[in-house]
């Protein structure tokens, strides 16, 4: 029972192409773990039954006992292709916030546990570093393990996938045209010459620090399948998140392919779908600003910006001057 | 660069990567449903999966046409409106509206086209959809042109005309 559970969680392993790593196992039965692997369920009863040292323990429990359940409703998206013709539906699952961790995951992962093994979603790092369980939370994309539990008890809690994207099962959207769009900007330091790997590229303070704001994005796709325009030309725009990095390698003074990237992006679809609606920045849990960065490869297709940092080989004929003298 | 090329990318996509869904037992479970579903969002994915290569310079638009002028011409555009809205509405000149005619004509133009763009898509309407809608808007857009013209030019200053509908 561990097993199919533990495997039933979609994990997606660190690589590009994350889907990839996807395994989906379907449970033997539909019949809940609960008792099973119960380790997580409380068991008052028998804790108190236990003598000694354990006074402690039975006061806790007891304190437990007092305490008032306090029932969160959770409304998640189901849907499952295994069963020819099934419709997606919402179904509603009951946790009690008093024996639950304060995120959002912390209450799937309870689900999944204790009460219905075939609820399937990503997740891996739990900390916010690793963007797989990106998911619509209460109308907002957002990463579940960052995202508290609204503690109100008197509304349900609505958990959705990205929206607008393809759905793989219950809360796994299908990002392959994601990635897809991610590799075709090529994510990756291109020089003219064979310097790459063999000795150290300089680099100047102020140019590193353009880079801030942009290299921390994780490719939730929080971002990109919250942009209304993302939605409506997803095959031709590459979306925020995409851009956001196309811009990163752009203006990296260290990379030689600027005029080749942009060239890349000067049709009417890939930037220019952007009519700067914001939804990117206002959801992204990184508080980053992919619009911005956008804005920013406007200005420079249009020459209103010139990319303007110092090269490795400036810097390094600089440093061999302050030597000899 | 890369460890694999794009077109290999999305030929793992196509093959192995869904070879990873596996029952317990090993048996596969999901090509017949999920499958369909992955292959139709790859040919609606277009460019970047069916003409992979590994040139940066295709993003999958089948419109290879600079679009960069027509976004200076529209900012141009913008930014002027700022002072020509005014000018003409305080003074009724009827230089001031021809020359708002002419940019609010553009820039609704651009701004509709815009919308017929992201709403009247291919993929939902149909190719006829698509083009019908674009040419009506041509018209639309021509019509009201040419309306707002001929008014200044025999009547009176469209400025004008909308401050004697205000005072009725």
């Amino acid at each position: 029972m561990m097993s199919t559970t533990g495997a039933g969680v979609l994990c997606r392993q660190v690589g590009l192409w994350k889907n990839a790593s996807v395994a989906i196992s379907r449970c033997a039965s539909t019949q809940t773990a609960i008792g099973v692997g119960g380790h997580h369920a409380p068991k008052p009863s028998s804790t108190g039954t236990t003598m000694g040292p354990a006074s402690d323990k039975t006061d806790q429990t007891s304190k437990e006992k007092t305490k008032a359940p306090k029932i969160k409703q959770f409304s998640v998206y189901r849907w499952d292709p295994d069963r020819p013709g099934d419709k997606p539906r919402m179904q509603t699952y009951e946790v009690d916030l008093n024996t639950c961790g304060p995120m959002v995951l912390d209450a799937l992962i309870k689900i999944k546990n204790e009460v219905d093994p075939t609820l399937t979603f990503r997740r891996s790092c739990r900390e916010g570093i690793c963007g797989s369980c990106a998911m619509n939370i209460g109308g907002g994309n957002t990463l579940a393990c960052i995202a508290r539990i609204d503690p109100d008890t008197s509304k349900q809690s609505k958990i959705y996938p990205l929206p607008h994207m393809y759905v793989v099962k219950d809360l796994v959207p299908d990002l392959s045209n994601f990635y897809v769009q991610y590799a075709s900007i090529q994510p990756y330091l291109k020089r003219k010459d064979e310097t790459v790997g063999k000795e150290q590229l300089l680099q100047t303070i102020d140019d590193r620090s353009r880079l801030d704001g942009l290299y921390e994005c994780i490719l939730c796709a929080c971002c990109s399948t919250a942009c209304p325009s993302y939605w409506w030309h997803g095959d031709k725009y590459l979306g925020p998140a995409v851009l956001m990095q196309a811009y990163r390698w752009i203006i990296d003074s260290r990379d030689e392919a600027t005029a080749e990237r942009l060239d890349a992006l000067r049709d009417p679809f890939s930037v220019y779908r952007c009519h700067t609606i914001m939804s990117c920045a206002r959801t992204c849990p990184k508080h980053l600003n992919p619009g911005r960065a956008i804005g920013e490869i406007k200005k420079l297709l249009a020459g209103l910006a010139t990319k303007d940092t110092t090269s490795h080989e400036t810097l390094k004929n600089k440093a061999m001057n302050a030597v000899k003298q | 660069m890369l460890p694999f090329t794009l077109r290999q990318l999305a030929h793992r996509g196509a093959t192995q990567g869904w070879r990873c869904i596996r029952h317990d037992s090993g048996r596969m479970i999901l090509p017949n449903t999920i499958r369909p579903v992955i292959v139709a969002h790859r040919s609606a994915a277009g460019g970047p999966l069916t003409a992979t290569q590994s040139s940066p310079t295709s993003h999958g638009s089948q419109v290879h046409h600079d679009h960069v002028n027509h976004w200076k011409m529209d900012r141009l555009v913008d930014i002027s409106l700022l002072p020509i809205v005014p000018w003409a509405f305080l003074t009724d000149s009827v230089l001031a509206n021809y020359l708002l005619i002419l940019t609010v004509g553009a820039h609704t133009h651009w701004g509709m086209e815009s919308v017929v763009v992201d709403y009247m898509r291919p993929r939902v309407v149909g190719k006829f959809g698509y083009y019908a809608s674009l040419a009506t808007m041509y018209v639309l857009s021509f019509a009201t042109f040419a309306g707002l013209l001929y008014l200044n030019y025999s009547q009176m200053p469209p400025t004008k005309a909308i401050k004697k509908l205000w005072s009725l």
